[in-house]
């Protein structure tokens, strides 16, 4: 690479204006190429909103934008975990909305554009990695220099872990979590550089940022503490990092404090205690630093074994007592199902029940990085190669964040970057010794060109014509082989953001046998015709999956939804489910439902359907009534999961099964029923019949079947008898002789 | 002219046609439609004296009433009780059989006299210990949870009898919204009794003695297959009003016909209706029922309730301690129960007639934030259900709804602390950079 000097010029300009000038070109084509590979799922399909969460998001910035600020903030929303109502103002983090929010105010009110709420939110996740590319050029830059930079730009653009997250239409906290994430990284680095209040402060606004954001704003409270702390245990105390480190946590830590779902936590969560503890030992470090200045080197050695041990003893004791009286929250069930992933599985079925709180499986990490994955430990190892500061941040966030990504699946979301970033590091410094083809040029012309590396081995001795040719072959080699992985990298990120993460699984596509493709709408065809077929107030009951879609898009009150902060009432829904008919009816009428949504995939083998949820329904309700509800109930004799004859009893019984299968076998004319995704026959004489609900619709796929809840009988009977009386009418059998009935006495 | 001639002829057709409507539907506005079905054999409702004098009673007095009743035989095959879908009837006199079967077995049978009930048509059902229920009216009654006894069994009671018939008096009387007391002081009553299943919304009117059995074997020893009830568990008259208002009352005999009675099953007594329901915040009585309250907020909630009284309403007054009105406030479970109190009488028109009795509440809302009810559920045994949910919303409070920092004695010392540091800070620098240490800042410049 040509190194600068003021006077170089090509062509008749500075050669330093041609660098900006092509930086900037590479800017914006990374940027085209962030958003453009985020697109293929409103090209597939359309601009729509994905999954669950994020239509949570939508509504809450429709709400935003549709009523004031403090409307929002002091929203209480009694549309959804009826009928307790959710404190939805101060249970969210407002970042997102507020972000889009701004920006459709500044398109409609500055610049005229009245644009569509929904075309915001969905666009804002792509928009915003071209962000996080220049993020990362401006961090990794901080590490290596502008190369580097610019290769994790590029890898941040397209690295498919990221895009899982971040496609069009996946409007969700980490659409913009990621960039603030980089800056705040890199505003650290820069304030932890120089010793800059000013960048520190940068850094505690967007830590502010990041904090209304997303909860995972831990991540960062923890992981630059951390740096601090290691940087003091390796004796590298210094003024600019008391400074940075300070400003940064006092400013952060107050402002974070007023986003409202964070409150106090700061300062009372033992999530938070690490940034507090390392606040403490910095202005004891300085304080030492002090004394040391004043006395002699005995004294302060007394010193400083006699008030590290008091110090620390008079920490933890503190930390003890206090999480004993319960002025600090102790450690909440996510934090420790990420240091034992069997946590979860056994003590909150609930968060194990989220198939992104699974463990990662291997193939994920080359699935999402591609080369990516196996560049990283070696710029990992580049970093400690040189380890400045700065580089001591990228050991401790690679170590971290892939032990993270190991337990988590989400969380390799918060790996891709340091991935992208080391292995920049890496395949820059490979570009560094490998592309110089300056000398080797050279020195075959000249050999009085001595200057212009800086020290490169190859110089040290002259080559001959045979080693130059070897030099320049192999260096080829190199290079050929890594244009190639590059290229295939491209390939392949595009390959897997085009095939796998660019559903927005509200609306399914499938290959018929004939490699037709087809388009599979249930969702939305149920939704709205919850939307335009049931009074506004009526209450829909459906597993918590399925809550922010039907808030979301058939804007009816839902009993429990993704927000999964009420474990009582999920599994109180959970008990419906799995209960039979008449425990069911006093559930589904204290609770004023009017209609229960299944989502049913036998028919179509559709895999993700709510029988093969069951479990974690019947486990997470047996949590709260373990009298009531036994998993084990639930299987077959032999203790298999089973949904064909063989099926036990409760299993049959319960309202999940019923619900399911109900007028199933009616497809296969007169034979029995097939379900296709569990692989079992449904008899036909033990098809289900329904006492307390009546079918209202179900989809063209029986994709997603809903049922309205029976209204109490007239005449007192419970709905059992009732339809027993209404069928026995039909057949009239008369009865000779009148029998005394057994009655309990009158009361 | 052919075409104005045409002209004036429709309109005269749409005038017919239009008081034709009227005239029907006056016709149908004025009288209570009432169908009585009856055995030929016991009764002919051609000649009035063919009946028992119960039942040609029954018959007068119904006729006193104005009803317009008309007469259908068991055996006949063409009684409906339905035109499209419509009730043909507002009431359904069933007279004892001598046979179990009916004739139109289609028309005529319990799931359609069910679905009568579900319309809204009340029925009386009248036993007797000599003659049969057909098997529709049985079944209909087996459903609801009452037991008539069969043909043959008769009460018994040894030890209040006059004359060898079994007497009973007010204190039979179980129900005394439907039947305040029997018209003469005692009765002799023979007829049959009914077991009642614990049917929340069928109740006894009257019961038997302690001392009384049912039974068909009158000679030999009484044995346990031979008794139909026992005791205070059998039940000489029985009513039932089902969750639409419909009534039905079943009397073991037509002795036990009276006015009070009809009065009831035919909804001329104890008819309420529920004339308003109005909640609002106690400092905002100008806002009447809001969706959204706070929390403890202090709402002032209010009923008004009439009953029909000779096709009016008038103030329904609840004077009886056991009965009082009450307003649950509910989310899942009652956070508040409240009986409501007495205001007087007032309109609901806003007139001056009075025709309505209101009753008010005035409570605090809990500290909880939710989806609650204004659960007002008022359903005992003999009077018209009186339901009413209203769903509002109590939120938390705003971020501007709490106390601010200087109005709390417990942040004073923290808010000096505060101010105390701010100000501390300013003089230590100014000290550091100007008094103290000159050396300093002379150095650094």
């Amino acid at each position: 690479m040509v190194t600068s000097k003021p006077q170089e010029k090509l062509f008749g300009v500075r050669v330093e204006t041609i660098r900006s000038l092509l930086r900037v070109i590479i800017f914006i084509s990374i940027a085209g190429a962030a958003i453009s590979s985020r697109l293929f799922s409103v090209i597939r399909y359309e601009s729509i909103i994905h999954e669950f969460d994020p239509w949570f998001n939508f509504r809450a910035t429709k709400y935003l934008v549709t009523h004031s600020f403090y409307d929002f903030l002091n929203w209480f929303d009694d549309r959804t975990w009826y009928p307790l109502g959710r404190v939805t103002g101060g249970t969210l983090y407002p970042g997102l909305m507020v972000t889009s929010g701004v920006i459709w105010h500044i398109l409609r009110e500055k610049l005229a554009l009245p644009v569509d709420i929904r075309n915001i939110c969905v666009m804002l996740a792509p928009a915003f990695s071209g962000l996080t590319a220049i993020a990362t050029y401006f961090l990794t830059k901080e590490m290596k220099d502008s190369n580097a930079g610019l290769l994790a730009a590029i890898f941040m653009g397209i690295a498919p872990g990221y895009i899982s997250r971040s496609v069009a239409g996946s409007y969700d906290n980490e659409a913009i979590s990621i960039t603030l994430l980089m800056a705040t990284f890199y505003f650290w680095i820069k304030a932890m550089k120089l010793g800059s209040i000013y960048f520190a402060t940068l850094t505690a606004l967007f830590y502010f940022y990041m904090v209304s954001a997303w909860g995972g704003y831990v991540f960062i409270t923890n992981i630059i503490p951390l740096h601090v702390f290691v940087l003091l245990i390796m004796g590298r105390y210094s003024h600019r990092l008391y400074t940075a480190y300070s400003t940064w946590y006092a400013l952060g830590t107050l402002a974070s404090m007023q986003i409202p779902f964070v409150g106090f936590l700061p300062i009372r969560s033992n999530d938070h205690m690490a940034a507090l503890g390392v606040f403490g030992l910095l202005q004891l470090f300085s304080f030492g630093f002090y004394v040391k200045s004043k006395v002699t080197g005995k004294q302060f050695r007394n010193f400083l074994v006699f008030s590290s041990i008091f110090v620390s003893f008079l920490g933890v004791s503190a930390l003890f007592a206090l999480t004993a009286l319960g002025w600090i929250a102790p450690w909440t069930g996510r934090f420790y199902s990420l240091w034992d992933t069997n946590y979860a599985k056994i003590h909150i079925p609930i968060i194990a029940s989220v198939s992104e709180h699974q463990p990662t499986a291997w193939p994920a990490f080359f699935f999402d990085t591609n080369m990516l994955i196996w560049l990283f430990p070696a710029g990992v190892y580049l970093c400690f190669q040189e380890l400045r500061d700065e580089h001591v941040f990228i050991i401790i966030y690679s170590v971290l964040g892939s032990y993270f990504a190991g337990v988590m699946v989400r969380l390799m979301l918060t790996l891709t970057p340091i991935i992208c970033v080391s292995a920049a590091i890496a395949l820059s410094k490979m570009f560094d010794v490998y592309m110089n083809l300056v000398d080797v040029l050279k020195s075959n012309g000249e050999d009085n060109s001595e200057e212009t590396g800086s020290g490169k081995k190859s110089k040290a001795k002259r080559p001959s014509t045979n080693d130059k040719l070897f030099s320049i072959v192999s260096k080829l080699a190199v290079l050929l082989s890594f244009a190639f992985y590059l290229v295939y990298f491209v390939l392949h990120c595009t390959w897997v953001t085009s095939n796998a993460y660019s559903s927005p699984s509200v609306v399914l596509a499938s290959r018929g046998p004939d490699g037709s493709s087809s388009i599979i709408d249930d969702y939305r065809e149920a939704y709205y015709w919850l939307r335009m077929n049931t009074p506004e107030d009526a209450k829909v009951m459906a597993w918590w999956d399925y809550g922010y879609q039907i808030g979301g898009m058939a804007d009816r009150t839902t009993l429990v939804d993704n927000n999964t902060w009420n474990n009582t009432h999920i599994a109180t829904v959970g008990k419906a489910m799995c209960s039979s008919e008449e425990v069911a009816y006093d559930i589904l009428k204290k609770h004023d439902v009017d209609y229960v949504l299944v989502i049913f995939g036998g028919l179509l083998g559709y895999s993700g359907d709510d029988l093969n949820k069951f479990l974690w329904m019947v486990r997470i309700s047996e949590g709260i009534w373990p009298e009531e509800v036994h998993e084990r109930d639930f299987f077959s004799d032999k203790g298999l999961y089973k949904v064909d004859g063989e099926a036990s009893k409760t299993m049959k019984d319960s309202l999940m099964y019923k619900m399911s299968y109900y007028r199933f076998t009616d497809l296969f004319g007169g034979r029995d029923g097939i379900d296709r995704v569990r692989n079992q026959a449904i008899p036909l004489s033990q098809s289900p019949k329904l006492n307390v609900l009546d079918e209202a619709f179900t989809t063209q796929n029986w994709l997603v079947r809903i049922y309205k809840v029976k209204d109490l009988d007239n005449v007192g009977r419970d709905l059992h008898s009732a339809t027993k009386f209404d069928e026995s009418a039909n057949d009239m059998k008369r009865k000779r002789i009148i029998k005394k009935p057994a009655l309990d006495l009158r009361e | 002219m052919i075409g104005q001639r045409s002209f004036i002829f429709s309109i005269l057709l749409a005038i017919v046609y239009i008081l034709g409507i009227a005239s029907a539907e006056s016709r149908q506005l004025d009288k209570f439609q009432v169908l009585v079905k009856y055995d030929a054999e016991l009764y002919n409702p051609g000649q009035a004296s063919s009946g028992t004098p119960e039942t040609t009673n029954l018959i007068k007095e119904l006729q006193q009433r104005g009803y317009e009743l008309s007469y259908e035989s068991y055996e006949s095959e063409n009684t409906t009780l339905f035109l499209e879908g419509e009730p043909k009837y507002d009431h359904l006199v069933l007279l004892p059989s001598s046979s179990r079967t009916s004739g139109s077995q289609k028309t005529f049978n319990q799931r359609e006299l069910l679905k009568f009930i579900n319309t809204n048509g009340n029925i009386l059902v009248v036993g007797d210990s000599d003659s049969f229920l057909p098997d529709a009216v049985r079944l209909l009654l087996n459903e609801i949870g009452i037991f008539p006894s069969p043909k043959g069994y008769k009460y018994v009671d040894h030890f209040n009898t006059k004359k060898g018939v079994p007497q009973i008096t007010n204190s039979n009387i179980v129900n005394k919204h439907v039947l305040p007391e029997l018209p003469s002081k005692g009765i002799s009553y023979k007829g049959s009794s009914a077991l009642l299943s614990n049917n929340k919304l069928a109740f006894p009117i009257i019961k038997g003695t302690s001392t009384s059995f049912t039974t068909n074997k009158f000679e030999d020893t009484v044995t346990e297959d031979s008794i139909w009830s026992y005791g205070e568990q059998g039940f000489l008259a029985v009513g039932f009003q089902a969750l639409n208002n419909a009534r039905l009352v079943w009397l073991g005999s037509g002795s036990l016909v009276n006015n009070e009675i009809l009065d009831w099953v035919f909804q001329a007594k104890k008819v309420l209706k529920l004339q308003f329901v109005q909640h609002y915040h106690n400092d905002r009585p100008q806002f009447i029922n809001p969706k959204t309250y706070r929390i403890k907020d202090n709402i002032f909630y209010t009923v008004g309730i009439s009953e029909y009284v000779n096709g009016r309403l008038a103030p329904y007054k609840v004077d009886n301690d056991k009965e009082k009105l009450q307003i649950e406030f509910t989310m899942l479970d009652p956070y508040q129960r409240i009986n409501l109190k007495p205001l007087g009488s007032g309109s609901s028109k806003g007139d001056n007639t009075l025709d309505t009795y209101i009753y008010y509440a005035n409570f605090t809302i809990p500290d909880r934030h939710g989806i609650f009810t204004l659960d007002l559920d008022y359903k005992l045994n003999g009077l018209g259900y009186i339901s009413d949910k209203r769903v509002v919303n109590v939120r938390h409070l705003a971020n501007d709804e709490y106390k601010r920092s200087w109005e709390i004695p417990n942040s004073w010392f923290y808010v000096a602390s505060a101010s105390l540091v701010v100000v501390g800070w300013f003089f230590f620098i100014v000290n550091f950079l100007y008094i103290s240490n000159t050396n300093i800042a002379k150095k650094t410049v």
